[in-house]
């Protein structure tokens, strides 16, 4: 059981680490509650004491308008509830005097942090853990009895597929000794599940985190969110006093020595690349949590952040993620209705994957950070590049007292963004579908120079056929390249494609898109290798954008053309 | 008043160290090796690089580094380029994360392409970094004629002790948090210095070195654009205030090295005779091969590496350079403008 007591809503709340859980009281809950709207509402009134042309009445209407706009065609019964809410705040807060108005905040406040609340059960996230195929099965089974039966009697073994690295005893020291903040990158909606099953196997505490709201429209992911520690974020919601309110949320749960999770991307990568850039909006609530442990003297003030890279071989909602990226390139938010996820029969076929080896799941957790971007050793001492050791008190005291000063501590939070996006690049692990996608992309795009990005996406079938021993000499130079990097510490291999040659990777690559997207990432036909969907070869050759591949294979190609040494192919390896 | 920390005992250092040490704060600044400093501590001269000057007598020079690393909040790092790698990671041995380190130093990192502030991040755990930069020949500062700089940094509180520190009756301190723009600035400003020494000395007239100057600006920001700085800040003292201090003025190292080969030197001969560092020779190198990467137009600078390094003449170079392309002239505001910015706007 975890230590509740160490979770005592007091100021000198500061026992913590080690078997701190996610479990409050009931007096614990209304302590959060009641300390969010308080902070909510504070920051607010500070804002109008600030700025002159700011007021309760600007901000409140702010948020009526907003929320108005977004219930516009309210439809479920919560949705509606909600509106009616705002009606009768947007009908009140114009005649009221500003103290009043003060009481309507504290009101929206209200609303927003018992939504946003999560409800912990340790026994039920134990239980949960250990039966999360199950669980899934059973949510799979709802929609399909036939795959049910399917089902039955069958064993999902996850733990094969669900490979996870990193340096994980060092991970699990630390989390007994300061508040860990977990920052993964994001690829499927399934992410958040696999995580936690992840942590569960490897011993690891369990973190809170803010998954999406939309995750909790499935009733039984919905279930497993709610008892596995998640709080809910709906990303719909713009308005400042939502966004104070969950920032307050996230803070006071590492005040309180909650280990957390948070995807910092936001959102799932819809092109299919690494994160390129993260929100620091969660992210910076760390250096403030940090400075508030130091000044209340606690004796672990200390809160490490570890950057996790999740790989997928496969990626369930691939397919509506590249037309999402590709519909939102030039705009700014474009939400499908349907996707993947929402299919059973996909997230079926998913998991069968998954369970026969056809796919796998690499979880990598990177080396601890500290809220400075510094690496942190496993007795918890901070080291710069070189080493040495740093004191990373001394980055926010004063005249040898830790000071709040938030423009600087933003300016830290981004050195921190980018040593987590560091981390990322350097913990992606390329599989043998990201290195043939790229290949063959490579080598069907170069066909045709003369396309734009958007031209060479619309080609597509057997007459776009390239010669098979070009790619597999496209992918002999990628795989030779990765290997190089590898051992530079620069990108991180699959087995397959450490050790495997071009021909054998390929192969593997063709087996496993095709036992997932039926006839469409690579295909061979009569007169070479083809795609009959250019969109989702190109999203799994992202994975592997942004390390300057395509320039070097582009040189070697133009130094020595492929198609004139086709023995290389067999050569390689 | 708390004591400021200086390393370097180059020109550009010792200008600093008066002019704080005027102000009343002790001084502690590093020299290379113990006898220069002792050399400094007997008369309070820099009797080589600023000679016949009498500096304040609130500084203390030293040959330990390590002791002013740990002396002061602030620490003004102003050492040859080629030198400050080595330098920024022996003050990693002894800074702490609550130092601001700030660099003055003008220079590029051949082979990593890096900038000053940018190696002080990689050497030393410090991250209140920034880096002062502008039309700052360190002769006049000494002199105590009035100028101005431009302090940059992302981080307030460098901002704020760098004013305070540095401010005064004949100099002032302009912020900026365009960093990798500021230093960019006096990075690149060193090769048209060069072109207008050459210019100047073939008497070709004010026309073209008004060009000259004013197509070097275009050039300068266009890179920093594509380098992911904001091209405004070349329209500042660390821009266009330091290019024209430096093509125009003869105590610039790369504005003689450019009227020498004008006259007749080779490159060799001109850095022989100059007897200091001009950085743009190595600069012209380093950004001409980084522009061809990222595509940038360049062509003053493509037309210097033509004639120093790839054997071209002066009459074949200024050809080629009367012939390029007749694009906008202010590219940027032209693009603002296209974007329904100030730049459409009537009149």
């Amino acid at each position: 059981m975890p230590d509740t007591a160490a979770l005592s809503p007091s100021a000198d709340s500061v026992g913590r680490p080690a078997n701190v859980g996610l479990l409050l009281t009931r007096e614990q809950r209304e302590h959060v509650r009641s300390e969010v709207i308080r902070r909510t509402v504070e920051d607010h009134l500070e804002m109008v004491r600030k700025a002159r042309d700011m007021s309760l009445e600007v901000i409140i209407n702010d948020a009526v308008y907003q929320e108005q706009e977004r219930l516009r065609n309210a439809r479920s019964r919560q949705d509606r509830e909600e509106a009616r809410f705002w009606n009768k705040v947007g009908h009140e807060f114009h005649r009221v005097s500003e103290a009043e108005r003060e009481r309507i905040l504290e009101r929206i406040a209200g609303m927003y942090v018992d939504e946003i609340m999560g409800y912990f059960n340790p026994v039920l996230h134990k239980v949960a853990a250990k039966v999360l195929p199950w669980g899934l099965k059973a949510m799979l089974s709802r929609f399909s009895p036939a795959a049910w039966l399917k089902y039955l009697g069958t064993r999902l073994n996850l733990e094969e597929n669900l490979v996870i690295s990193g340096p994980l005893d060092h991970i699990r020291e630390l989390a007994g000794r300061a508040t860990l903040i977990m920052t993964p990158t994001h690829v499927s909606n399934l992410d958040s599940v696999v995580i936690g099953l992840g942590l569960y196997q490897m011993r690891l505490p369990p973190f809170t985190y803010g998954a999406g709201l939309n995750l909790f429209g499935n009733p039984v992911i919905s279930f497993f969110l709610n008892n596995l520690g998640a709080y809910k974020v709906d990303r719909r919601k713009k308005n400042g006093i939502y966004k104070t309110a969950l920032k307050h949320y996230a803070t006071l749960s590492m005040e309180m020595g909650q280990h957390n999770l948070f995807f910092p991307g936001g959102t799932r990568s819809r092109s299919g690349e690494v994160e390129q850039k993260i929100k620091l909006g969660l992210l910076g609530c760390g250096v403030n949590v940090y400075v508030s442990n130091l000044l209340a003297g606690k004796p672990n003030p200390d809160l490490f952040v570890i950057p996790c890279t999740v790989s997928c071989g496969l990626v369930l909602e691939a397919r509506s993620l590249i037309e999402d990226f590709l519909k939102e390139t030039g705009k700014s938010r474009f939400i499908r209705v349907r996707s993947d996820f929402s299919r059973p029969m996909r997230v079926l076929k998913f998991w069968r994957n998954l369970q026969s080896m056809n796919s796998r799941i690499q979880l990598h957790f990177g080396e601890p950070l500290d809220l400075f971007g510094n690496r942190v050793d496993r007795n918890g001492v901070s080291r710069d590049a070189h080493g040495r050791p740093v004191d990373r008190r001394k980055y926010v005291e004063n005249d040898g007292k830790p000071v709040h000063y938030p423009q600087r501590d933003q300016e830290y939070t981004r050195e921190l963004g980018r040593s987590i996006l560091d981390a990322y690049r350097r913990n992606n692990v390329a599989m043998s579908t990201h290195t043939a996608a790229f290949a063959a992309f490579n080598v069907m795009r170069r066909r045709n120079p003369q396309y734009d990005l958007y031209r060479v996406l619309r080609t597509a079938g057997p007459d776009h056929s390239v010669p098979l021993r070009d790619v597999h000499a496209e992918l002999a130079i990628l795989l030779a390249r990765l290997r190089d990097m590898e051992s530079k510490g620069e990108i991180l291999l699959a087995p397959e494609v450490r050790t495997g040659n071009a021909t054998d990777v390929f192969a593997k690559a063709m087996e496993h898109f095709g036992s997932f997207h039926d006839q469409e990432v690579l295909l061979q036909g009569p007169d070479g290798v083809y795609t009959n969907n250019m969109k989702l070869l190109y999203y799994y050759r992202n994975r592997l954008d942004h390390y300057g591949l395509d320039k070097v294979l582009d040189k070697s190609v133009s130094e020595d053309p492929v198609s004139e040494k086709p023995q290389e192919t067999r050569s390689e390896g | 008043m708390e004591t400021i920390g200086i390393i370097g005992g180059g020109s550009f250092g010792s200008a600093l160290a008066d002019m704080v040490g005027t102000k009343g704060h002790p001084v502690l600044q590093w020299f290379r090796t113990a006898e220069a400093a002792d050399r400094f501590n007997a008369t309070f001269e820099n009797a080589k690089y600023l000679p016949g000057l009498r500096l304040s007598a609130n500084i203390t020079a030293t040959g330990d580094l390590e002791k002013v690393a740990r002396s002061s909040k602030l620490l003004i790092v102003s050492v040859p380029s080629q030198h400050f790698r080595e330098i920024a990671r022996k003050l990693g041995d002894w800074v702490d994360g609550g130092q601001i380190l700030v660099s003055t130093t003008k220079g590029i990192e051949a082979h990593s392409f890096k900038l000053m502030t940018e190696i002080l991040r990689e050497e030393t755990c410090c991250l209140k970094i920034g880096a002062i930069s502008g039309p700052n020949l360190a002769k006049e500062i000494a002199a105590k004629k009035p100028s101005g700089t431009v302090i940059a940094s992302r981080y307030e509180e460098v901002i704020q002790k760098v004013q305070e520190v540095l401010s005064g009756p004949y100099f002032r301190v302009y912020s900026n948090s365009d960093v990798y723009g500021v230093e960019l600035g006096g990075v690149l400003k060193n090769v048209y210095a060069i072109a207008t020494g050459l210019v100047a000395s073939l008497k070709m007239g004010d026309n073209t070195i008004g060009m000259l100057i004013t197509r070097g600006l275009a050039e300068m920001s266009r890179f920093a654009d594509k380098m992911g700085s904001n091209p405004l800040t070349f329209l500042g003292l660390a821009g266009v205030g330091d290019l024209v201090t430096t093509c125009t003025s003869p105590l610039s190292r790369n504005y003689r090295v450019g009227l020498m080969i004008g006259q007749g030197s080779t490159l060799e001969e001109a850095v022989a005779r100059i007897g200091e560092v001009a950085e743009g020779i190595n600069t012209i190198r380093i950004v001409k091969e980084k522009a061809a990467q990222l595509g940038i137009r360049m062509h003053i600078l493509e037309g210097l590496h033509a004639l120093l390094f790839e054997g071209k003449d002066l009459p074949t170079v200024l050809k080629q350079l009367m012939n390029v392309p007749q694009m906008e002239d202010v590219e940027f505001a032209y693009r603002a403008g296209q974007n329904g910015g100030p730049g459409n706007s009537p009149g």
